[in-house]
């Protein structure tokens, strides 16, 4: 999968990230290398209280994505995450066409390749058709980008396939965690149009203690179905190392908690397949690219 | 392998004749669960107990024995299991022991210092859904060479602690003075080498102890070591493949890796030993210690999730255990069984008729949280677990295992409408796209609680409390 795409291609990147193509097992350098895996760093458009130890990091930037992504886009991160979740009706109720302003505005303010999601996890019964609606609109207005745009949900998915594919873009797959769901949803994308490297797969990831051994277990059976030829389990495999920022443990845990939690977590991740990582904490994208600069990747 | 055989492969070596002594319906039910691992073998009694079954007896342990072995380290009535393992994938069936955790002290430090740390891993405890994740082991490293001043250390150790230890160094004279500290017990000893091994063998087979094997990023060493150690009589070994930190890295993860893989892909029994890491190593050399601690935390989950069945850390501090602890609890959880507690109403404190009714779901996770929530913060009431396979609220709402159909049916069975005089039923935050339909279901009233159960003493201050809600009696909608 190609996310992003420069000037010459009809973006405006400074340059593209490849996510996926692994080819062996992680880390089964004895058979053969594969490709380094992509680091995603976190922009949120609006956040609940963000615990104190993030605080120290973003503290001058929570209200202000756009100044939050420039902060990002300083501590070197392959790819931006952009969240816009402000267009839930529980959240702030913000009309997706308004939403788009954000997009186009982190859009200026990093050159980096761009990810965009809606809201991760729907409570309010409007929120999928939200989201739908927002992932269409940013689907139409940064035609050429080639974003990687979600959640595409077995519940809904056909908009956001329809409109990734007719301005360019990628698909972010997300299902519970399930092998034969996530088999799945890439089927009905595909009956879309849509062509496997245009779709990472999202399982769900659990924190540590919050059901992440569904999450790994989940990714090694899509990875090995996916290596043993089983066509419809072939697309990259995303993990939300930053989950583990939100748990209750560290609440009132000792300082230096958080980032190892989310660090310790990203190389379970990585160790389960993981071809994009996707963390909040500076501390620990900052570990966990100093661990995967040990191993031998393919291409270097 | 368990996972490979038939029940029925294995009924045939039963005595059956159906007589329950099991605890089970008949010896066909017990062959699945010993296929399952689910129960011990030695639970059929008749089959341990009587001759004419000995032959069968042998031949079903034999066909049940784990691929990797299942060594025990010892310490009066405190056992720690290792190894014992059937599969390479958690999915393939389930992990079985734990990676044991043990915690260095070494001869080095000082009586005040070794009983501080020592007193620290006894006490290291973290309750989660039930239990409590804790450290295994101590291990005492002999670094000054000194018989005397090992044997020493032993017994300070022994002194302040009930674990097991592994003891730790290449000179079998070391070992055997702490050993002789330790009668009856039986410690993992580290290690033996291609220049110790001779000893070492003699030294494990007169104690009858556990023994490392080591050669350190030498796999070919390692397996005619153990080829020499099965020759002199020894039986319970562990491997050490070598741990490097830094970039050594990925040759500690190759060696782990492809000892599993022979093991399990291709049947080699040298390899069928449980492995051991040692995250320790980080520390050799210099550099700042919250680098290590970082690199020591890596390195130990990177292990826990790639085969390490023991593993020797240095590191004490919580913010870099907890992590560790909580990722080998979640790895070794049995996947085939969703986590899950009994549905059903449970009582909080003492509630009375005017007491709030919430639910949550079966999910273990959700329940003890939610229940430890309430009771924290004293407030007597009623907790419905409906039944939701296991699943969280989000996930049983979106995958329709938390229905109002569900909801209704629990709250009816559970009869709590004889214990309050209110109809008022809480709800998670999380199913409120429920709640119109739960109000027509179960014709109570909802209300929506917090998305997050450490709201609740709160919500019900202002919802429930406050408004003195139950005052108006039954109101039915």
């Amino acid at each position: 999968m190609v996310i992003g795409a420069t000037e010459p291609e009809g973006g405006s990147r400074g340059y593209v990230v490849e996510a996926g193509g692994a080819e062996t097992l992680p880390f089964y350098t004895f058979e053969g290398l594969n490709p380094r895996p992509v680091l995603a760093l976190e922009v949120y458009d609006c956040v609940e209280p963000l615990p104190s130890f993030l605080l120290e990091s973003y503290r001058d930037v929570v209200s202000n994505p756009v100044e939050w992504a420039r902060l990002v886009d300083r501590l070197e991160p392959d790819l931006v995450n952009l969240n816009v979740r402000s267009i839930s009706p529980t959240v702030l109720d913000r009309s997706p066409k308004d939403a788009l302003k954000t997009v186009e505005a982190v859009l200026q303010a990093t050159r980096r390749p761009l990810m965009v999601t809606g809201i991760m996890d729907p409570i309010h019964r409007d929120d999928t058709a939200r989201n739908m609606e927002f992932l269409r609109l940013v689907a139409e207005t940064f035609k050429g980008e080639r974003l990687l745009i979600g959640p595409a949900t077995p519940e809904a998915f056909e908009t956001v396939a329809e409109a990734a594919l007719a301005n360019g873009h990628n698909v972010l797959a997300k299902t519970n965690m399930d092998v034969n769901q996530a088999i799945r949803l890439n089927e009905l994308l595909v009956e879309k149009g849509l062509t496997l490297e245009r779709i990472v797969v999202d399982v769900t990831t659990g924190a540590l203690g919050y059901g992440v051994e569904y999450t790994l277990s989940t990714m090694e059976r899509f990875r090995i179905r996916g290596l043993k030829g089983d066509r419809m389990a072939r697309s990259p495999l995303i993990f939300f190392a930053s989950e583990n920022l939100f748990i209750r443990e560290l609440e009132n845990g000792e300082s230096g908690m958080a980032p190892i939690y989310e660090a310790s977590s990203a190389v379970a991740g990585l160790m389960a397949g993981a071809d994009i990582v996707s963390m909040l904490h500076p501390e620990s994208l900052e570990k966990v690219r100093q661990f995967i600069d040990e191993f031998p990747w393919r291409g270097g | 392998m368990a996972k490979s055989l038939s029940p029925l492969e294995v009924y045939n070596l039963l005595p059956k004749t159906n007589c329950g002594k099991c605890g089970e319906k008949n010896c066909l039910s017990f062959a699945t669960r010993l296929v399952n691992l689910e129960v011990e073998v030695e639970r059929c009694t008749p089959l341990v107990e009587e001759a004419q079954y000995k032959e069968n007896y042998v031949k079903l342990k034999n066909l049940l024995k784990p691929p990797v072995k299942e060594v025990l380290i010892v310490r009066g009535d405190r056992v720690v299991r290792i190894g014992g393992e059937y599969v390479m994938y958690r999915h393939e069936l389930t992990y079985r022991r734990p990676t044991a955790i043990a915690i260095d002290v070494s001869d080095d430090m000082s009586r005040e210092l070794i009983a501080e740390r020592v007193k620290q891993v006894e006490e290291f405890g973290y309750p989660y859904i039930g239990k409590q994740l804790k450290l295994d082991l101590i291990a005492v490293r002999s670094v000054t060479g000194d018989p005397a001043r090992f044997s020493e250390v032993v017994k300070t150790v022994l002194d302040n602690t009930s674990l097991p230890l592994v003891l730790c160094s290449l000179d079998p004279e070391v070992l055997k003075a702490g050993l002789a500290e330790m009668s009856g017990d039986k410690p993992l000893l580290y290690a033996a080498t291609k220049d110790n091994w001779r000893r070492m063998a003699e030294l494990a087979l007169a104690y009858d102890c556990p023994l490392v094997v080591s050669a350190p990023n030498d796999p070919t060493m390692l397996k005619s070591l153990v080829k020499t150690m099965l020759e002199c009589g020894l039986e319970d070994l562990v491997l050490d493949p070598g741990t490097m930190g830094g970039e050594g890295l990925p040759d500690t993860l190759v060696n782990f890796t492809m000892i599993r893989k022979a093991v399990f892909r291709a049947g080699d029994e040298l390899l069928g030993f449980p492995l051991l890491g040692a995250p320790i190593a980080v520390w050799l050399g210099g550099g700042r210690a919250l680098d290590k601690k970082w690199e020591e935390c890596y390195l130990a989950g990177m292990l826990i999730v790639r085969y390490a069945d023991i593993l020797i850390m240095h590191s004490l501090d919580g913010w870099v255990l907890l992590p560790l602890v909580m990722l080998r609890d979640n790895i070794y959880t049995d996947p085939r069984k969703p986590v899950s507690v009994e549905p059903g109403l449970y009582k909080i404190g003492q509630p009375d008729e005017t007491s709030p009714v919430m639910f949550t779901t079966n999910f273990a996770l959700t329940y003890y949280t939610v229940s430890s929530d309430i009771q924290s913060a004293k407030i007597d009431s009623y907790l419905l677990v409906v039944d939701t396979e296991g699943l969280s609220v989000e996930s049983a709402v979106a995958g329709r295992k938390l229905t109002a159909d569900r909801v209704a049916e629990a709250l009816k069975e559970s009869g709590v409408e004889k214990l309050v005089k209110h109809r008022y039923l809480i709800i998670p935050g999380r199913a409120s796209r429920l709640s119109g339909e739960i109000e027509e279901a179960t014709g109570w009233t909802v209300l929506v609680g917090p998305l997050d159960s450490s709201g609740i003493p709160k919500f019900l201050d202002e919802k429930w409390y406050k408004p003195k809600l139950w005052e108006g009696g039954a109101q039915p909608k």
